[in-house]
């Protein structure tokens, strides 16, 4: 891959990049840096990764960012279980694709990710599976998993308004 | 028809959670036909199922009983059947099913519902760091692994180089010491030799008495030289000090290389016992160690050195390697050549 490859593939993609990581994330400064550590990790590879492939290359990077990033989180939580519960904030929605991004942040993980990768993306079931490693029958659960979830979120939010 | 109580509540949960036997529905079909104040009390009963399960009061969906898609999943027919076409995953026949429901109010309220859960992405969302993602240029990055072979040997020459270097920086003695070290060394095998041979003649010239000596022409091998290094024998001062005597009393010297080693043994074997007797440093003794070592002698001259290299580098590698010394004027330039690479190193002449 050229310099001027790598440049088009940080004008195609960093946005999009970006958007995926922060809706799994929920943090600019963190979606932030996953974006720039994929890059970064495309800079030094950047004569061996084919152009064709440097999309699936680019997502897998920042997925595999997630997961690690999940991992730790996990750790961290168990250790925090033995800590009080924070007192919940009513929440207020005032449209619907706002009770979606809340709905989509009480997710698991794998399936805000697998949800995205395909709303997002646009990525096949296959395509999916290839970038999270899981199996084609698992991605098409998680992600009906999801959309149950939503829709069952978006049916007591409507109750609630 | 009369049912008791309990009977009427199962019956009224069991509508509820939608888990009606046929025998259930055909009887609670009859009682309402009998009893149709009863189907409101059904609809206000409490629902004990989950909201997520929990679609309408429709009794019955026999096609939906065959529904292959999601079939491991806890859901209803409907939430399969909308998500599955959703994601464009049915069959034909679920198809088929499907448009059988798409009049149907509470199916087109799921359906819808599950459209919503697609995620829009906000495409005024954006990277706002463009700039330190751009590059200017490429990598420059050396792979070694094509020239492994003959970097290896040139990082091994210029090993050898770096060490020549430091140990011609610290050796205390000139390089006039090593060509008197080289000579002694020549002169104590030739002394050996002399010992051994009986045709040594010393012959006075019509001048004034001049030396020839007569000794094997062959000269001794260098590495056996290094190991035969020990004290010159009595017989050999005694003959050193002839040849001594007769320069002294400016005899001409007949100009054989043999006789010019001779000539220069005796001031070898001079500094060599002054050499002796005075204690050396410890660094010095290392260097003359790692001397010995690397070049088989302690006080190697520059060509032993760069042969030894050479020929090191020529059998560990496998690489061919040459080596020349081009003097110039006041230094001398030593050229390695490696295959197609050459290092070349001047050195100040002393």
């Amino acid at each position: 891959m050229t310099v001027e490859q790598y440049n088009q593939c940080v004008k195609e993609f960093a946005d999009r990049l970006y958007r995926f990581a922060l809706k799994n994330v929920a943090d600019p400064d963190l979606a932030q840096d996953f974006v720039q550590d994929a890059f970064e990790r495309l800079w030094l590879k950047v004569d061996t990764v084919d152009y064709v492939k440097v999309k699936s290359y680019l997502f897998r990077t920042v997925v595999n960012l997630q997961i690690d990033r999940a991992r730790r989180q996990k750790l961290q939580q168990q250790h925090l279980s033995s800590l009080p519960d924070p007192v919940e904030r009513p929440s207020v929605h005032h449209d619907v694709q706002q009770c979606i991004n809340e709905g989509v942040s009480q997710l698991t993980e794998i399936q805000r990710m697998v949800l995205t990768l395909r709303d997002f993306e646009g990525y096949s079931y296959q395509e999916i599976a290839d970038l999270t490693e899981l199996s084609v029958d698992q991605v098409k659960v998680y992600i009906f998993r999801a959309r149950k979830f939503l829709k069952t979120y978006i049916g007591k939010m409507e109750v609630l308004i | 028809m009369r049912l008791t109580e309990i009977q009427l509540a199962h019956l009224a949960l069991a509508y509820q959670d939608n888990s009606l036997t046929t025998a259930e529905k055909e009887l609670l079909e009859v009682y309402l036909a009998q009893h149709p104040e009863f189907e409101e009390e059904l609809q206000i009963a409490p629902k004990l199922t989950s909201d997520d399960l929990y679609i309408g009061p429709k009794l019955d969906y026999p096609s939906l009983e065959g529904l292959s898609i999601y079939q491991d999943e806890e859901a209803h027919p409907f939430e399969k059947l909308a998500i599955g076409s959703f994601e464009g995953l049915l069959s034909k026949e679920e198809i088929t099913i499907e448009e059988g429901f798409l009049d149907q109010l509470i199916y087109q309220d799921t359906k819808k519902k599950i459209e919503l859960t697609k995620l829009i992405a906000n495409e005024q969302i954006i990277f706002p760091r463009h700039d330190i993602l751009f590059k200017d240029s490429k990598i420059r990055s050396l792979s070694l692994q094509k020239y492994l072979y003959w970097t290896s040997a040139a990082a091994a020459v210029f090993f050898a180089a770096f060490l020549l270097n430091n140990s011609f920086s610290t050796k205390p003695t000139s390089a006039k010491s090593d060509v008197m070290h080289a000579q002694k060394r020549k002169t104590i095998s030739t002394d050996k030799n002399l010992a051994n041979t009986k045709n040594q003649k010393i012959k006075p010239s019509s001048s004034g008495p001049s030396i020839l000596v007569s000794v094997p022409i062959e000269a001794p091998d260098l590495e056996e030289s290094i190991l035969q290094e020990e004290p010159p024998s009595t017989a050999f001062y005694a003959f050193n000090s002839a040849i001594e005597a007769s320069n002294n009393n400016a005899l001409n010297v007949a100009q054989t290389p043999i006789e010019e080693n001779t000539a220069l043994t005796q001031s070898a074997l001079v500094q060599e016992g002054t050499n002796r007797k005075e204690p050396i440093t410890m660094k010095a003794f290392l260097i003359q160690k790692t001397n010995e070592r690397l070049f088989g002698v302690a006080q190697p001259t520059p060509q032993q050195r760069y042969e030894t290299v050479a020929r090191y580098a020529n059998q560990s590698i496998g690489v061919p390697v040459k080596y020349a010394v081009k003097e110039t004027e006041g230094a001398e330039k030593i050229v390695f050549q490696l295959g197609p690479i050459s290092v070349e190193r001047n050195r100040a002449k002393k």
